[in-house]
């Protein structure tokens, strides 16, 4: 029976069918017609049973015929059936819903025991499980879990395997068992022809500008047959439908999306407009109550005339003007304070302050007031270390504002105490008062703009209403938190707190390609990539599956950029280096991150590095850093680290996106929380590590990604140290066990460091940083060329930098000193070439140090063989 | 010069200050409050002849204070020049809803208030001489 893929199909059989029975119909009549002349001559038995055996014919034939009839009935009907369905797929909007009724409806009426569909999202390269009939839940999760790549799925669809429009993939050939199918159909044992477990049959879904969005495969017909040319021309059908249903579905959808988009803006629109408004009339009434006193005064005056008012009158109208003016002029420039944070987001000019210091200068300031208020004001410090990295003006406003207004509200002979208290991650300014406190149910509003408990204590005390606004507009501002806390009559209490170092901010988005890593390892990340870079801003974009780069975690950059900025593919900096994957290193650069919305600069100096961010499954995103506290511009080394940097990441993020290892999640975090911890605290030296290690690189002709990874293990090669340090402090000699013990750090640096790694050649650098070059170090003993080149000259710079340091019991020496000294140990404990080179790079590497600023091109990208 | 009693109400103690000048000044006898029970004080025990009340006030507004003195028969017929920052119509029928005789936005010149201050009592008293 003809009923293999590829065949014509039923209808010539039938014809067939249809003749035969014709034929004997015929030569029965023409027997019987014949049959007087002819029962003469012939045998009257013969003939009879000549009869009866073609009126069995007859009879088995019309059966034949009545029942391919019948069928063909039943396939019209089922035709019928297929055609309602497919009328019903296309109502459908909901994307979801739509696909599951697609794969029910095949299962049903073209009989598949199993369906299942995929498609792609548009712009992506990846095929994803979209709907399913006929199997377990457990097989579901095996299909989601497995996306197919677009370049696979369309390899597989050779010509050797068409059928119609459709695939068929025999399971005789080998590619059928290559594919996934996530499960395996009970089928029993089979005969020739029957459908088979390894059988593949693809039906591609096309859309109308010829691109393949997805296919629908199916499994375990009942007839447990191949299906025959009509059915797959049925499926065929299906799948157009569905191509057409799904498009429209994904329109409504983004229709959908775009209209609620645009009701959130109309909402939030009215409310901005609302606030406005308000603002509006409280300012415009905060601003007419001094003009009030002060056009009623000058009337007054000039109504009276000045000769008939007593001079104490005309002293105290005097007073009252001047007092109003003041007033006036005060709110004016609140107001101005207040629209410059609002219109000028740029993030606070970052920089180590001692806030005590800041403190005690205001409080200097402030000390008149108390005294002329008869308050006792106390500064108390009771934090060990009182730096923070903040906005120095900014804090010094702050301390104004707050001191200010509790000597402001507390009466004659209380109490304001300034109190600095802090632990690792952040410091607490709490200003104290005895004054008149806040009623409860005022603490919230106080920090609205304008918003004072009485007003008549604007008059009292010379407020403006605005100060507690513009405190909270600062404080935020460096990721900080302010409150209040007061019982009516028993003082209040105002706690700023702000964290020590400008905190990474992690956006947590929707639809990423690639599954996200937890917000620990991103920011961790980020800030792993501040600390080596010695940067103060970092971003870290995420490509979403439309192509657009958002950025998912940054340090240095206000809240509304990383929320906001978006860069389209092939657009700006970032863009350019996701459509072509390759890093740019830009040394002077006038304008900004293109950003939706807005044309502000986000930026303050003008180097700017970005580097592709991939991973075997393709490009991740961009990672971004600018703002280098060395001021210099970014040079081609500087580039290659961050490619090193980038690497990791990227497979740290594979790594802790693996749902499945909850331990390798731990571990990448882990690794990153210990890199940066050592990066901490070795941060004065490690920049001029790493130029020094860098340069003598390059001064030996090493390949860029070889420069990049020694700049990598410069700053990281120690991180076993924390683990053995409270050897390495001890102020005498070590005895056996503790050298040995302090020995170790090569080992457990390098295990650390492992969860980063894909290659072992960072790890056999790290592991090898301690042997000499005859052979007498630790830990294996290697010799000569057997120990790595980056260890070799880790071994140069590490010595050079401690001898120059000074490290332990041992004083800092000079350059030369330590050069000659390291010259000595020539082909003993170092390398003789890299001895040689680094005396060469010295004299250079002293004034790069110093700041020389080499020519720099407008724009350079660096290409980098890997 | 005029003669009569005025009750200025404002929070703002330097528009009290320059009011009481300047109607004294003008012959008024003024006395004052900082606040709208205050004033609903003074009004019932003192008989002012004309209340001059501010409106945005904290407690109870010049609004309510109005309202309340047009609800009492001991204080109804005095007349009330509301004084506000605000300039709206909206405020004006509002003022003049709650039973206020007059309305003067600020900043306003304390000279014009003692115009309509004496025309309003120059009125009221040729009323009372009518009635």
């Amino acid at each position: 029976m003809g009923r293999r893929a590829g065949n014509t199909g039923p209808s010539p059989m039938e014809l067939k069918l249809k003749s035969d029975l014709d034929r004997t119909r015929r030569e029965l009549s023409q027997l019987k017609k014949a049959g007087g002349g002819q029962t003469q001559r012939e045998e009257p038995a013969q003939l009879r049973g000549q009869v009866t055996e073609l009126e069995e014919t007859r009879g088995r034939l019309s059966k034949l015929y009545f029942d391919q009839l019948e069928e063909n009935r039943r396939r019209a009907s089922k035709l019928h059936e297929i055609l309602r369905a497919i009328s019903q797929i296309n109502a459908d909007l909901d994307l979801d819903t739509l696909l599951s009724r697609v794969a029910a409806t095949i299962q049903t009426s073209l009989d598949f025991g199993v369906v299942f569909i995929r498609i792609r999202e548009p712009g992506s390269d990846r095929l994803q499980a979209a709907a399913f009939a006929g199997l377990a839940a457990s097989a579901c999760a095996a299909l989601e879990a497995e996306d197919v790549k677009l370049e696979d799925f369309e390899s597989w669809l050779s010509e050797e395997f068409r059928v119609s429009r459709s695939f068929f993939i025999h399971h005789a050939h080998p590619l059928s068992r290559r594919l996934p199918k996530g499960y395996v159909p009970e089928l029993g044992p089979r005969e020739a022809w029957e459908w088979h477990a390894e059988d593949v049959l693809l039906v591609p879904l096309v859309n109308g500008g010829g691109e393949r969005i997805g296919y629908i495969s199916v499994d375990d017909p009942a007839d447990r047959l191949v299906p025959s040319h009509e059915v797959i021309e049925l499926l065929e059908i299906f799948a157009s439908h569905a191509v057409v249903a799904i498009e429209n579905a994904r329109l409504y959808r983004q229709l959908a999306s775009r209209t609620a988009e645009l009701e959130d803006l109309s909402v939030r629109m009215k409310e901005m407009n609302e606030l406005k408004s308000n603002f509006v009339s409280t300012v415009s009434h905060e601003l007419r109550t001094p003009l009030t006193a002060i056009r009623a005064y000058v009337d007054t005056i000039l109504a009276a005339g000045i000769e008939r008012l007593s001079s104490e009158q005309v002293r105290q109208f005097l007073g009252v003007l001047d007092e109003e003016s003041l007033r006036l002029s005060r709110l004016i420039e609140s107001v101005l304070d207040l629209s410059h944070y609002d219109s000028r987001p740029a993030r606070p000019q970052r920089q180590t302050v001692d806030l005590r210091e800041v403190v005690e200068e205001t409080a200097s300031l402030l000390a008149r007031m108390a005294e002329a208020g008869r308050v006792d004001l106390k500064v108390v410090g009771e934090a060990a270390d009182t730096h923070v990295d903040a906005d120095r003006d900014q804090m010094r406003q702050l301390v104004l504002h707050l001191g200010g207004n509790a000597i402001k509200f507390t009466p004659a002979g209380g109490r304001v105490v300034v109190r600095l208290t802090g632990d690792e991650r952040s410091l607490a300014l709490t200003v104290e008062d005895t004054g008149i406190g806040i009623p409860e149910e005022a603490l919230e509003k106080i920090f609205d703009r304008f918003y004072q408990v009485d007003s008549s204590l604007v008059r009292r005390f010379g407020g403006t209403g605005l100060g507690l606004a513009i405190c909270k507009s600062i404080v935020e501002g460096h990721g900080g938190r302010i409150r209040a806390t007061s019982s009516a009559e028993q003082g209040s209490c105002f706690t700023v707190t702000v964290p020590r170092r400008a905190g990474p901010v992690i956006v947590v988005r929707p639809g990423s390609v690639q599954p996200l890593p937890s917000e620990d390892v991103l920011r961790l990340a980020v800030e792993m990539v501040s600390e080596v870079m010695n940067a103060g801003v970092v971003s870290l974009m995420l490509q979403e599956p439309n192509g657009d780069l958002v950025i998912q975690a940054a340090i240095g950059l206000e809240d509304w950029v990383v929320r906001d900025a978006r860069v389209r593919p092939g657009s700006g900096v970032a863009g350019w280096v996701a459509q072509h994957r390759r890093p740019v290193c830009v040394a002077r650069r006038e304008n900004e991150l293109e950003s939706a919305g807005s044309g502000r600069s986000s930026y303050r100096t003008g180097t700017y590095l970005s580097v592709p961010l991939e991973n075997e499954n393709g490009l991740l995103g961009v990672l971004n850093v600018t703002d280098p506290h060395s001021q210099r511009p970014f040079q081609a080394e500087d580039c290659n680290l961050l490619l090193e940097l980038a690497e990791r990441i990227a497979h740290a993020w594979q790594r802790a996106s693996l749902e499945t290892n909850r331990s390798e999640v731990g571990d990448t975090a882990d690794a990153l929380r210990r890199v940066l911890e050592h990066l901490r605290v070795r941060r004065q030296t490690a920049p001029d590590r790493v130029s020094l290690a860098q340069t003598i690189a390059g001064e030996m002709g090493l390949e860029a990604a070889e420069i990049g990874l020694i700049g990598y293990a410069a700053t990281v090669h120690d991180v076993g140290m924390a683990v053995v340090s409270p050897i390495t402090e001890k102020r005498e000699a070590l005895t056996d066990a503790e050298r040995r013990e302090m020995q170790r750090h090569v080992e457990i640096g390098a295990e650390i460091l492992r969860p980063l790694e894909i290659m072992g050649s960072l790890h056999d650098v790290v592991l090898s940083h301690h042997e000499w070059w005859d052979g007498s170090g630790y830990p294996r003993g290697l010799k000569g060329k057997d120990i790595p080149m980056g260890a070799r000259l880790l071994a140069v710079v590490d010595a050079f930098e401690s001898m120059t340091q000074g490290r332990a019991h041992r004083l800092p020496q000079s350059p030369e000193a330590a050069l000659l000294e390291i010259m000595e140990l020539r082909g003993k404990q170092f390398d003789p070439e890299l001895v040689d080179a680094l005396a060469r790079v010295l004299p250079r590497w002293d004034a790069e140090a110093g700041g020389a600023i080499p020519a720099t091109q407008p724009q350079s990208t660096l290409e980098r063989g890997r | 010069m005029a003669s009569g009693k005025i009750l200025v109400v404002d929070d703002e103690i330097y528009i009290v200050h320059i009011l009481d000048f300047s109607l004294g000044m003008e012959g008024y006898d003024v006395i004052t409050a900082l606040d709208g029970e205050q004033a609903i004080e003074k009004a019932r025990n003192e008989k002012p002849d004309l209340i001059v009340l501010d409106i945005m006030m904290p407690k109870l507004d010049g609004y309510e204070t109005c309202k309340m003195l047009k609800a009492d028969d001991a204080t109804r017929d005095i007349p009330v020049i509301l004084l506000s920052a605000k300039g709206r119509n909206v405020d004006q029928k509002v003022g003049f809803e709650v039973g206020a005789d007059d309305y003067i936005t600020k900043p306003f010149s304390p000279r014009k208030l003692v115009e309509r201050i004496n025309a309003i009592l120059g009125q009221t008293s040729s009323q009372r001489m009518q009635a």
